[in-house]
């Protein structure tokens, strides 16, 4: 296949895909796409990426951190989700029931004027560890909600994780410890509004 | 518009009554950008694949009846359709999808579907990225956001976002395509 002989850029693909080209951009690289079979198969390969996060992320298969966005998204599409909100100091009982395709922590902190964070939780003893580096802070919210496969935390032994919350910000850094107590069988305890 | 190729493929099933293989060589080379161009307006697979069909089936019914003036330019023929097709279909959509809002049923049960291998890929090379190349990419294709709504999001510059937004695809494709080589 010969290359494209506009150099269309990655960069034009995606922005053209997720509609925000301006309409005359937009126009022109329509009447392009229909006779370069190179941005073609570029923009199939993008079209692919954003098909399947769209199927993996709902179904618990994409670990990450969540945002006030992504959680309105995930209840309007009614995502099966098995939620725990975590209190610093606390430790909660939790675990995922066969139906729970995502289950997610809401660590509740102060996180007015932190400017960077990051979360750590493993059982200590080298079976479950998770770090995320450098997550989005929603203020307002008060906590950093973090979702995880629901088969993942239904394939986990019974543990104790613990979890830190690492925070820098305009007071400096700051610690906060939770516990998570998993029991592998029937999930333990309530899904808690939030 | 439209390269000699499909210009040159045009002109054979304008000119003979029947060309099963022009047809099938034609439709291949458009198959993909029509469901790209379905993608990027009517967001759904199904309505992409529907508008295939739809816009495919008006131009080879054009092309055999005569009725394209220039059967050279029929990739500008194939995107005007495109066009005229999903403005008719918005305008039944909005009303059908009301209805199926009014009606929408509870979804069953969560089953553990069998991944497809390209989920499976795309699962592992998603992990293999930064917390925030991730959550940009998942906001991004399943949050449906622009830069600007994300960078509200994540506190960052729309600037900024936009080059995680690149670096992440950069990233993602070459992973998907060192996987299938693999």
């Amino acid at each position: 296949m010969d290359a494209c002989a506009d150099s269309v850029t990655l960069a034009t693909l995606v922005d053209y895909l997720s509609a925000e080209l301006p309409a005359a951009a937009s126009d022109a690289l329509e009447a392009h796409l229909f006779r370069c079979d190179d941005c073609t198969e570029r923009l199939s390969a993008i079209a692919r990426v954003e098909s399947g996060v769209r199927r993996l992320f709902p179904r618990g298969h994409v670990l990450t951190v969540l945002t006030s966005e992504l959680r309105a998204r995930m209840t309007a599409e009614k995502v099966r989700t098995r939620e725990y909100r975590v209190e610093p100091g606390q430790t909660v009982p939790c675990g995922a029931a066969p139906g729970d395709d995502v289950v997610i922590l809401h660590l509740v902190a102060d996180l007015a004027g932190v400017t960077r964070a990051s979360v750590d939780m493993s059982d200590g003893g080298g079976i479950f560890a998770v770090r995320h580096e450098d997550v989005p802070i929603d203020a307002a919210s008060g906590m950093v909600s973090v979702a995880y496969p629901g088969a993942m935390i239904r394939g986990l032994p019974d543990l104790i994780a613990e979890i830190s919350l690492r925070t820098e910000g305009a007071d400096g850094p700051r610690l906060t410890t939770y516990r998570l107590q998993h029991a592998h069988a029937a999930a333990r305890g309530d899904s808690v509004p939030t | 518009m439209g390269s000699p190729d499909d210009g040159a493929l045009a002109l054979r099933i304008a000119a003979t009554s029947i060309d099963g293989e022009a047809e099938a060589e034609l439709c291949s080379r458009f198959v993909p950008r029509i469901r790209l161009y379905g993608l990027r307006h009517l967001r759904d697979e199904q309505a992409a694949d529907d508008l295939v069909q739809e816009v495919l089936t008006q131009t080879l019914s054009s092309l055999r009846a005569g009725r394209l003036r220039d059967p050279s330019m029929v990739a500008s023929f194939v995107l005007g359709t495109c066009r005229l097709v999903v403005l008719n279909q918005r305008r039944t959509d909005q009303r059908r999808r009301a209805i199926l809002a009014e009606s929408a049923a509870t979804p069953p049960a969560s089953v553990e579907m069998e991944m497809s291998e390209g989920d499976r890929q795309l699962a592992a090379c998603l992990a293999g990225l930064s917390e925030r190349e991730r959550t940009v990419v998942v906001l991004t294709y399943y949050g449906e956001l622009g830069c600007d709504r994300i960078a509200g999001e994540l506190a960052l510059s729309t600037g900024n976002v936009r080059v995680i937004r690149h670096r992440a695809l950069t990233r993602l494709l070459a992973c998907m395509l060192n996987r299938e080589a693999a």
